[in-house]
């Protein structure tokens, strides 16, 4: 404490003397040196006040040398001049214009104030609307993706996470997003990003801990248009469509082709592998063709010539190539979107309208998106300001697609030379669940058709899932003084979901449904689910009400001390329910079905699956979470050189059975800034911004999915087949001590600013440390009955560095600009009380955090890598620091000198580099995006999953299979039986793992504008070309692997053609 | 004036919300979450099937001598389930421990609560009270055959026994028992529950006095207390004795059907891939003990067509499932009472009961009474016929296995082959008592078998 004490006492250091009688100026702009007329000149100590003359001179008399000037202009900042500092007589006094440049932004939204940039402690990023446009994704976290520093954009997370991860828990490890002042409940992708005026992201403890319980992993404040008073209006319309590649999976390593995959079913099936299946007259496993001939020529059923023919004509088939014809497609996205905004003298209005359309790339799935918004602002009177907005978004899903490739079962893809269509290209049938000779003939005629056709079950589905959501805003503010307002604020947010998936009654799924739970009795067929269609249906409703009262005060007084300061209260309740149901029978054209009977369990057709209830999706949900929170922030400046700021919260919630007095948590942070520019040594120079900050503080992360005594939930009868009783589940065990997450961080930065913003700098630096963060605790399983309870157990300690750099590197006729940004982020495990039993429990792939004490929290821990023995190509590692191959003993009990550590899963340093040429009206911008220190586990052959899954890899082509193949390969050679422990411990070794370190050139745009961008005008064409996930420039891994991605395959490319219109 | 107003109203209702915010936040988060306040919440514990009468542990039917694996079959089953087949000394499945402790720790939080709600009504507090401490018992038994050596009469306050755990609260500490503790608890628990359980129960799935007193005469049975076990066999014969007839039974294929009248309580060991009659071939020694008369040969057991034999006869209707029934049944009453009969030397007697059994398995028509000259013949002939009685009843044939251990001419030594190695497991070698997972010894500190 005595350290940030400390810190925040120098920045209240004063220094200044000086005499003399009167002074005198000439004051210019600063833009082109232009004289300024009627400039006010005051000194703040005392009442004396003027005005410059026509030349743009003044003279002024003072009484004390320590007194400052102010010189206010409309159109140009406010500038304070100590009078000592005035050197000479008629000296030259530039004014900056207050006008708004990209990078420079004279206010930010926290969500409960603006505040003035000057007068900001804390660390944030503004995205403003130009910048937002440069990317066309219909989804507004993609278009901040690269454009800010300290957001880590990675495939582990659903949202980006800022400056790191601050819980273990991942459904609470997304940032708060806040939409137009209050916590946003709905889908992010509903919200269109045409309509975004302005995104700020708050990343330290005095940014976040205005929101408090909520905001330990930062807070992305999204600020849509708004119509303001006394302004023209103002029309805008953008449009765009937007071609996207083929998904790439002809790059999918995991793969085997066709030869290579009959060879190894060749293999197998002479080990007789598959007798068991061949033989299985019980559950009738699928059996692939070729071991169907392989196994038809034992019998002498078909000669070996004839089946080899069919093998050999097999081998030239491959499944990609149907899939990319008949499942994948080109995906399109067109977007629309036009506003309206203007005010006169007593409204403001804004209307704004978005279309959006997606055919996904997977035939059958498409995405539909409008928004309608209307937001009015009404003065009555002169102190009184009424707001009222209304939001209307819809969205439709359809999911018709059977997916990007076909399982034969749950789990198992299809042999490689299936096809999809015949010769003539018609969709024929692909095994799934059954073997086809079983599915041939069962049933004698009176079972359905038990064949699988993917093509044609797309159009025997239906899935659509339509969002309504609606957003209704009304406040109203009442100004007591120039100085003090209150306002008062209700948000009403509804968001329901209606979600249908109808099986036609030709589709598989219904077929196969109605089969399974079909009897024969005697000559009779029973069916117990009748024939007809399937629907399921799922309704889901949210509803959120916000009520917020909050005063503002916003003082300047003897015209040097300035306070801004908010206190106010909120009470929030989201109230969330939903529930499904089924239908059997269903006939989609004139609504009828049938009955089922739920109560009976029913032996399935030939006792295939054993026996069953029949299904009957029912379910019922209802959720509840309220929010009290009692807030308080101040800022105040001192001559608009010195600042602190102060801010205090107190949040409640319906935490279960927590007493209430432990419900509530408080959390505070604390800041000061010292603007050096406004102090006299640096008046004059070039620098226009020169500010040191520095933060301390405490936010929260806020679980309310536990509880803290033994909760019991009852279950549905029918999940209990036995004997249909209800019965009730023990869902918690008692946790007297259960409280909320707490991060407390600190943030040291600087911000730098040269004369006409030719050279801009921000760098900041940060610890942060996230304690009593929920995680799985080992508990005996003798005494509690599980073997793991969730605690406040764990703690992450992060540090790091984010920059931002701009510089204008040419201002002619072409204008080019840099935009550099770095962030460094190194998160460390410091606690955690999950100890495995042995350190090769910690083996980990980097997707979830690694619980190592003192390690990174994503790291890569693999079996350390001894080679191939050269005489059988097996694998080896280490056990107990000696060369062996007893994986058994590897997996489950290797000590620390047998594994490896290879660092973070996820970048360290990661950034942007983004160029922007302008050449009168044509501009061009290309974004760099790097990514540097961590490593990656690559995928390869597991010969077990490819005897039982047929999954295969195309490292299987590079396998060991002569001595001496140890020298140029670490693939395992192929055994039998298979070894899962052999195959597992090479899957973990540190034989796969590289570096993931990439670089990539993100995206490309180009847009011409028909009018100059220079004037700032307001009506301009512009349009563009836009060019996004263009690929490796640069990797460490010598493997063409794209790291970032899931299966290492790079996304597709998409290029966007579009416009916008501005009136 | 105006202000004021405005100002003074605003601050009341501002007020007023903040004073009703301790109620606000009174409301759970999940409608469906409860904490257990009345009998109906306790009895719904008590009627997850999936914790009591799932899960049981499989390690014990594994490593029994009624079966055995082929090469290929050996390969496709999980590591860890070839050494519970080949009794590897390091053998370490934790499930084993996990779910019935799982039951445990369920059971108590029951009785922990039975005295905090609402239990004006007599009759259910009992059969809660009765029901939880039967699963207890139960529990506690199915993990003393599978973590403990074999009972020895002699040793057993000497001999480690199990955890003993009867209370809910997580945080207290629990060491191994003694033996001799351990099946005295759960004799006592039985005792209770029997005074405090209906005769029988609605459904198999939920405890009931007949079962309870098969269990106990079982115990007593294994500690060689055997007036008490032939008396304990009488109370629950006395309640339920009611056969079936197998000669009435006409769905071969799937021939018994689930919570037949035989089950007295239901429960099954959780599944285990060795035991799928895919896999598992009978032992043809066991196979051909089955006269061609004994209706059980072709009800218990199918032709794989290749000259080995799959088990199709589990007391739950399932005849492809590895999950296999480990309940308590009226059969297995009638050999616990023909058996301790025996051991009493009431030879009459226990030829009456095993005779009154096979009766119902034999094909119409054929079947003799057996008889025996002295009661050591009858001991012989009655446990061969538990044998074929009860095989595959998840556990039963390891159980007998580790009692008859301690009988001189009763001992049997098991014998595997897996890729051209034989091994071997020695009457009452260590190796009976499976190791107690090296997670739970690493957590809670207790006391590690021997090897």
């Amino acid at each position: 404490m005595i350290k940030h004490i400390y810190i925040l006492a120098t920045f209240c250091l004063l220094i200044g003397s000086l005499q003399g009688q009167t002074i005198n100026g000439r004051i210019l702009s600063k833009q082109d040196s232009t004289i300024l007329v009627d400039v006010t000149v005051s000194l703040l100590n005392s009442n004396v006040q003027t005005k410059s003359n026509s030349n743009g001179e003044f003279s002024i008399v003072y009484k004390s040398p320590f007194d400052t000037l102010l010189l206010s202009h409309t159109g140009f900042l406010n500038q304070l001049l100590p009078v000592n500092s005035i050197i000479s007589s008629g000296q030259l006094i530039f004014l900056e214009p207050a006008v708004k440049e990209l990078f420079e932004v004279k206010v930010l939204s926290t969500g409960y104030e603006l505040l003035k940039e000057r007068t900001v402690t804390g660390a944030y990023d503004v995205v403003s609307s130009d910048l937002l446009l440069r990317n066309v994704s219909p989804n507004i976290i993609d278009r901040i993706s690269g454009i800010t520093s300290g957001l880590l954009y990675d495939r582990k997370f659903n949202l980006p996470v800022i400056r790191g991860i601050s819980t273990l828990t991942s459904s609470i490890q997304n940032p708060l997003i806040i939409l137009d002042n209050f916590p946003y409940e709905g889908n992010i992708e509903n919200i269109n990003p045409n309509d975004v005026e302005e995104i700020t992201i708050l990343k330290d403890a005095a940014a976040t801990a205005i929101w408090g319980a909520k905001a330990g992993n930062g807070v992305i404040v999204i600020t849509s248009k708004r119509g303001k008073l006394n302004q023209k209006l103002k029309v805008g319309f953008t449009s765009n469509v937007t071609v996207g590649n083929k998904e790439r999976i002809l790059d999918n390593k995991n793969f085997l082709n066709s030869g290579d995959f009959i060879a190894v079913e060749k293999y197998l099936f002479e080990r007789g592998y598959y007798n068991n299946d061949l033989n299985n007259r019980v559950t009738y496993p699928v059996i692939s063709p070729v071991v169907e001939i392989l196994a038809a020529q034992r019998a002498g059923i078909i000669s070996n010539i004839e089946g080899n023919q069919i093998i050999d004509e097999l081998t030239k088939q491959d499944i990609r190539a149907d899939y990319l014809n008949y499942l994948h497609r080109k995906s399109i996205n067109q977007q629309y979107a036009l506003s309206l905004t203007g005010g006169s003298s007593n409204i403001g209005y804004s209307l704004f309208v978005g279309k959006d359309h997606s055919d996904r790339s997977l035939i059958g799935d498409a995405y539909d998106r409008l928004v309608l918004k209307s937001s009015n602002t009404y003065s009555p009177k002169k102190n009184l300001d009424l707001f009222l907005g209304i939001t209307f978004t819809q969205s439709k899903t359809i999911t018709n697609s059977v997916g990007g490739e076909i399982n034969v079962v749950s789990g198992k893809s299809v042999y490689p030379y299936a096809r999809l269509v015949d010769p003539e290209g018609n969709p024929i049938a692909v095994q799934k669940d059954y073997r086809s000779s079983f599915t041939d003939t069962v049933g004698s005629g009176r079972l359905l058709n038990w064949k699988y056709n993917p093509i044609t079950e797309r159009d025997n589905l239906s899935q659509e899932i339509l969002n309504r959501h609606i957003l209704l805003q009304t406040g109203i503010k009442y100004k007591w003084n120039e100085y003090i307002n209150t306002e008062a604020k209700y948000q009403f947010e509804s968001n329901n979901g209606n979600s249908e998936s109808y099986y036609a009654p030709d589709s598989y799924y219904t077929r196969n449904l109605i089969n399974l739970y079909s009897q024969n009795s005697g000559s009779n067929l029973i069916r117990n689910i009748p024939t007809g269609g399937i629907v399921d249906l799922s309704n889901s409703s949210a509803i959120a009400h916000s009520v917020r009262v909050q005063t503002n005060l916003n003082a300047k007084f003897k015209k040097r001390h300035e306070i801004a300061g908010i206190i106010g209260g909120e009470i929030r309740q989201t109230s969330r329910t939903s529930n499904s149901t089924r239908a059997y029978g269903y006939d989609r054209e004139i609504l009828s079905y049938s009955n089922v009977n739920y109560n009976t369990s029913y032996s399935t057709y030939n006792n295939l699956r054993g026996t069953n209830f029949i299904p009957n999706n029912l379910s019922f949900n209802s959720f509840l979470d309220k929010f009290v929170s009692f807030y308080s922030s101040a800022n105040y400046s001192y001559l608009e050189k010195y600042v602190i700021s102060l801010s205090a919260r107190k949040d409640a919630s319906n935490l279960f059975g927590v007493s209430t007095n432990d419900k509530w948590k408080p959390l505070w942070s604390i800041g000061g800034a010292w603007n050096l520019q406004n102090e006299s040594f640096l008046r004059g120079s070039e620098i226009s911004l020169l500010k040191l900050r520095y933060t301390y503080g405490y936010s929260g992360n806020v679980n309310n999915s536990i509880a803290a005594v033994v909760t019991i939930q009852q279950q549905n009868p029918l999940a209990s087949s036995l004997n249909g009783l209800p019965f009730a589940r023990i869902i918690n065990r008692p946790n007297p001590e259960l409280r909320w997450e707490t991060v407390k961080s600190s943030n040291v930065g600087i911000d730098f600013r040269s004369f006409a913003n030719r050279f801009s700098l921000s760098v900041d630096y940060y610890t942060k440390k996230s304690y009593d963060l929920l995680s799985l605790v080992p508990v005996d399983v003798t005494t509690t009955g599980t073997t793991e309870i969730i605690k406040n157990s764990a703690i992450l300690k992060s540090k790091g560095i984010d920059i931002t750099a701009t510089s204008i590197n040419v201002r002619k006729a072409i204008e080019w600009k840099t935009i550099l940004i770095f962030s460094f982020n190194k998160t460390i495990v410091s606690d955690y009380f999950k100890i495995p039993t042995y350190p090769a429990l910690h083996v980990n792939s980097g997707s979830t955090v690694t619980p190592i004490k003192g390690q990174l929290a994503y790291n890569i821990v693999t079996f350390k890598w001894a080679g191939l023995n050269p005489d059988n190509g097996n694998p080896r590692g280490y056990f107990q620091g000696r060369v062996s191959e007893d994986y058994t003993q590897i997996i489950s009990t290797a000590s620390w000198e047998d594994l490896e550590l290879h660092g973070s899963s996820i970048p360290l340093y990661f950034g942007s580099f983004r160029n922007e040429i302008t050449y009168k009206r044509l501009s061009l911008s290309a974004n760099i995006l790097y990514r540097f220190k961590y490593n990656y586990l690559r995928n390869s052959i597991n010969y077990s999953s490819l005897f039982t899954s047929w999954r295969g890899h195309t490292d299987y082509s590079q396998r060991w299979q002569n001595p001496g193949d140890e020298l140029t390969t670490n693939i395992p050679s192929m055994i039998y039986p298979a070894n899962q422990r052999r195959d597992q411990f090479y899957s973990q070794s540190s034989a796969l793992v590289d570096r993931a370190d990439n670089i990539r050139l993100q995206d490309i745009r180009i847009s011409y504008d028909f009018r100059s961008t220079k004037k700032k005008v307001k009506n301009n064409l512009q349009v563009y070309f836009y060019a996004n996930n263009l690929g490796i420039l640069w990797r460490m891994n010598t493997h063409k692997d794209d790291p970032d991605t899931g299966n290492n395959v790079p996304l597709p490319s998409s290029y966007s053609f579009g416009c916008n219109i501005n009136f | 004036m105006n202000k004021i107003l405005i100002f003074w109203s605003s601050l009341a209702i501002f007020t007023s919300v903040i004073i009703s915010c301790k109620k606000f936040l009174d409301d759970k988060p999940d409608q469906k979450l409860t904490t257990p306040t009345s009998l109906r919440d306790l009895q719904l514990i008590l009627d997850n099937e999936g914790v009591f009468n799932d899960n049981y542990p499989s390690a014990g039917e594994i490593a029994s001598d009624n079966y055995y694996l082929n090469s290929v079959d050996l390969g496709n089953i999980a590591v860890v389930l070839r050494d519970n087949y080949l009794w590897e000394p390091l053998f370490d499945f934790p499930l084993n421990w996990q779910y019935p402790y799982q039951k445990v720790f369920h059971a108590n939080v029951v009785l922990d609560n039975l005295d905090k709600v609402d239990h004006r009504d007599n009759l259910q507090y009992n059969s809660i009270k009765g029901s939880a401490l039967f699963f207890r018992a139960f529990a506690f038994f199915k993990i003393a055959q599978i973590y403990t050596l074999p009972y020895d009469i002699n040793l057993s306050s000497q001999q480690l026994g199990i955890p003993l755990v009867t209370s809910s609260d997580i945080n207290t500490v629990n060491n191994r028992a003694t033996l001799k503790q351990t099946y005295s608890k759960i004799v006592s628990d039985l005792e209770e529950s029997v005074k405090l359980l209906p005769r029988q129960s609605s459904v198999p799935t939920r405890p009931n006095r007949a079962a309870a007193f098969s269990l106990l005469s079982y115990t007593y049975l294994i500690m060689h207390d055997f007036e008490n076990a032939n008396k304990c066999a009488d109370s629950s014969l006395a309640i339920a004795n009611e056969l079936m007839n197998y000669n009435l039974i006409t769905t071969p294929d799937n021939p018994f059907q689930r919570f037949n009248k035989e089950v007295l309580f239901q429960a099954r060991i959780f599944a285990a891939p060795p035991l799928a009659p895919a896999r598992c071939k009978v032992d043809s020694m066991l196979y051909n003990s089955y006269s061609s008369d004994d209706l059980r040969k072709t009800l218990f057991f199918k032709s794989n067509n290749n000259g080995t034999y799959a088990f199709k006869g589990s007391y739950d209707a399932n005849p492809t499932g590895s999950n296999l029934f480990c309940g308590i049944t009226v059969d297995e009453t009638y050999l616990l009472k023909a058996e301790s009969s025996a051991r009493l030397g009431r030879t009459n007697d226990a030829m009456l009961w095993i005779n009154n059994l096979l009766r119902t398995r034999w094909k119409q028509g054929t079947f003799v009474d057996f008889t025996a000259a002295n009661s050591e013949q009858a001991l012989d002939f009655i446990l061969s016929e538990r044998r074929k009685e009860l095989v595959f009843r998840g556990g039963i044939r390891w159980t007998d296995l580790r009692r008859l251990n301690y009988e001189l001419n009763r001992k049997s030594t098991l014998k595997r082959i897996a890729d051209g190695n034989e091994y071997f497991l020695l009457p009452n070698d260590p190796r009976y008592a499976f190791l107690i997972p090296i997670s739970i010894i690493a957590l809670s500190g207790i006391e590690q078998n021997g090897r």
